[in-house]
Order: structure tokens, then sequence, then C-alpha cells
């Protein structure tokens, strides 16, 4: 791999983190509305 | 007119939403994993740039949903302003937060690839600064949702927001073309050849469908969440929501 590998890991982990991010936080919205309405 | 009506109804949207969500996830993650699998090991390295080139994998992709997902964004303000589709505003407020990340995505990946190719992590370059103004776009499309309480006067305020920021787009598509950028021009013309080999073109278009059914696949999720949430007074939801708490009642009392 050349010296110009090294730029892609931040990239590829970047979106990786956002794409983990924006799952986690779509699925606790949706299971707020469930657990508000038990409460 | 029958087809605007059902397409209003939320009732209907929530049922057909929760039937395409797991098609859509699934074409997602096979597209990704093709995608991955291809640009990240498959493709070979570009002759002049090396293994950097691999950064275009992800950076493709975002900043086309960045200006995909706003023209989206812009359609449904239209309709909203126009009929007042309620529908129109939940997908225009479901979809500015992701946006708003993919532009960030494209604009975080471009820094990394201008570092090494032009030797400089930023410059006040037509299409860097134009994708810029839109990263800002969709904040303040945000920003405006949180700051007013009252629904339906967010709900118009965002809409008239993102139709005059529309004028943004086709700057950032054109600014290539316009002006004399630093930034290449379109790798994928609409009627052209692609300058690009096909052991890079097809990962490519993989991440590129991949990305999209990944949007598609969680504002499907974020649609019915809002939907819930707007219409918990009517029956049909109270019954939906009582039936998921009989539901998990009786796996809770199965597993205990």
């Amino acid at each position: 791999m050349s010296h110009y590998g090294m730029y892609i890991w931040p990239c590829y982990l970047l979106a990786l983190t956002v794409f983990g991010y924006h799952c986690y936080a779509t699925l606790r919205e949706w299971r707020k509305v469930f657990k508000n309405f038990k409460e | 007119m029958f087809l605007l009506k059902q397409f209003g109804s939320l009732k209907y949207t929530y049922k057909i939403l929760g039937h395409v969500f797991p098609w859509l996830l699934s074409l997602s993650l096979a597209l990704l994993l093709y995608g991955l699998i291809g640009g990240l090991f498959l493709a070979p390295p570009d002759y002049q740039q090396g293994d950097g080139f691999r950064i275009l994998y992800i950076h493709v992709p975002a900043a086309f949903l960045s200006l995909a997902i706003y023209s989206f964004i812009f359609v449904n303000s239209v309709i909203f302003l126009i009929w007042r589709v309620k529908l129109t505003d939940i997908i225009a407020k479901s979809s500015a937060s992701m946006g708003a990340t993919f532009t960030f995505i494209a604009l975080f990946s471009g820094a990394l690839w201008g570092k090494p190719m032009w030797g400089t992590w930023w410059i006040w370059d037509a299409r860097l600064t134009s994708e810029l103004i839109l990263f800002f776009l969709y904040l303040g499309i945000l920003g405006l949702r949180s700051a007013i309480r009252d629904q339906n006067r967010a709900a118009k305020a965002c809409a008239i927001l993102s139709v005059v920021g529309m004028v943004d787009v086709p700057i950032i598509h054109f600014s290539v073309e316009w002006w004399a950028t630093l930034h290449q021009g379109a790798t994928l013309a609409k009627f052209a050849k692609p300058s690009i080999a096909p052991e890079m073109l097809y990962p490519l278009l993989s991440m590129l469908g991949g990305f999209t059914t990944f949007y598609a696949a969680l504002l499907c999720v974020r649609v019915r969440t809002e939907i819930l949430k707007r219409e918990w007074k009517t029956e049909w939801v109270r019954l939906v929501l009582a039936s998921n708490a009989i539901q998990t009642q009786g796996q809770r009392s199965v597993s205990g």
C-alpha cells in the first residue's frame, strides 16, 4: 500500500461511525415512542 | 387525485413503509458489502494516486446524497407549501439531519483526499465553498426547526428556507464547469462514457446504491416514528402501540 493509503482509513472509520450513530439514534427514537406509550 | 390522497394518508404510508423497510435494508447491506470488498480489495490501485483514490468510494456517494437529499427536501417543501400535505413535512424533517451528516462526510473525506493530492486540507475553491454553504443550510434548517415551538410555524419556516436554499444545489453541481477550480469535473456524466476503469466503476456504483438505500431504509423508520408521534391521539395509532405492548409482554412471559 502506498503512503497515500494512510488517508483512507480515517475516512472509512468516520463513515462507519456515522452510519452506526444514525442507526442507533433512529432505533432509540423508535423505542422511545413505544416506551412513552406504556408509561 | 386518488394517488395524492393515498400518499397523504399517514395510516397507509405507515403500513407501506413497514413492508418496504426490510427489503431496503437487505439491499443496502448487500450493495455496501460488495462495494466495500470491490473498492478496498478488488479494484487495482490508481496509477497516479495509488491507494489514496479509494476515498472515492465514500466521498462520491456522500457528496451525491448531500445534493440528492437536499433536492428531495426541496420537492417535499414545495408540495407542503402548496397543498399542506403533512407527510411531506415529516419527510423533510426526517431527512435534514441525514443530509447534514452526508454533507459533513463529503467535506471531511474531501479534506482527507485534498491533503495528499493538492497538498492542502482546504481551499476556498468554488466547489468546496458551495458545498460548505450547503452544510450551513442544513444546519440552518435543523436549528430553525428546533427553535420554533409551534409545529406548523416551524414546518412553514423550514419549507421556505429549503426552497430558498435550493439555489445552492445547481451552483455546487456546475461550479466545476463555470469556474476554474482545483476540484476535478464529473467522473460519471449522464450521457458520456465514464472516465474510470470498470473494476473501479462497479464498486462505486454499488456504494452509490448502498448509500442511497441505506438513507431510504432509515428514512422509513424515521417517518414511521414521526407519524406515531404526531398521530398518537388517533385510534389506529393507539391500536398499533397497544398491540405492540401486548406482543412485547407475551415475548417476555414466554422467555421468562
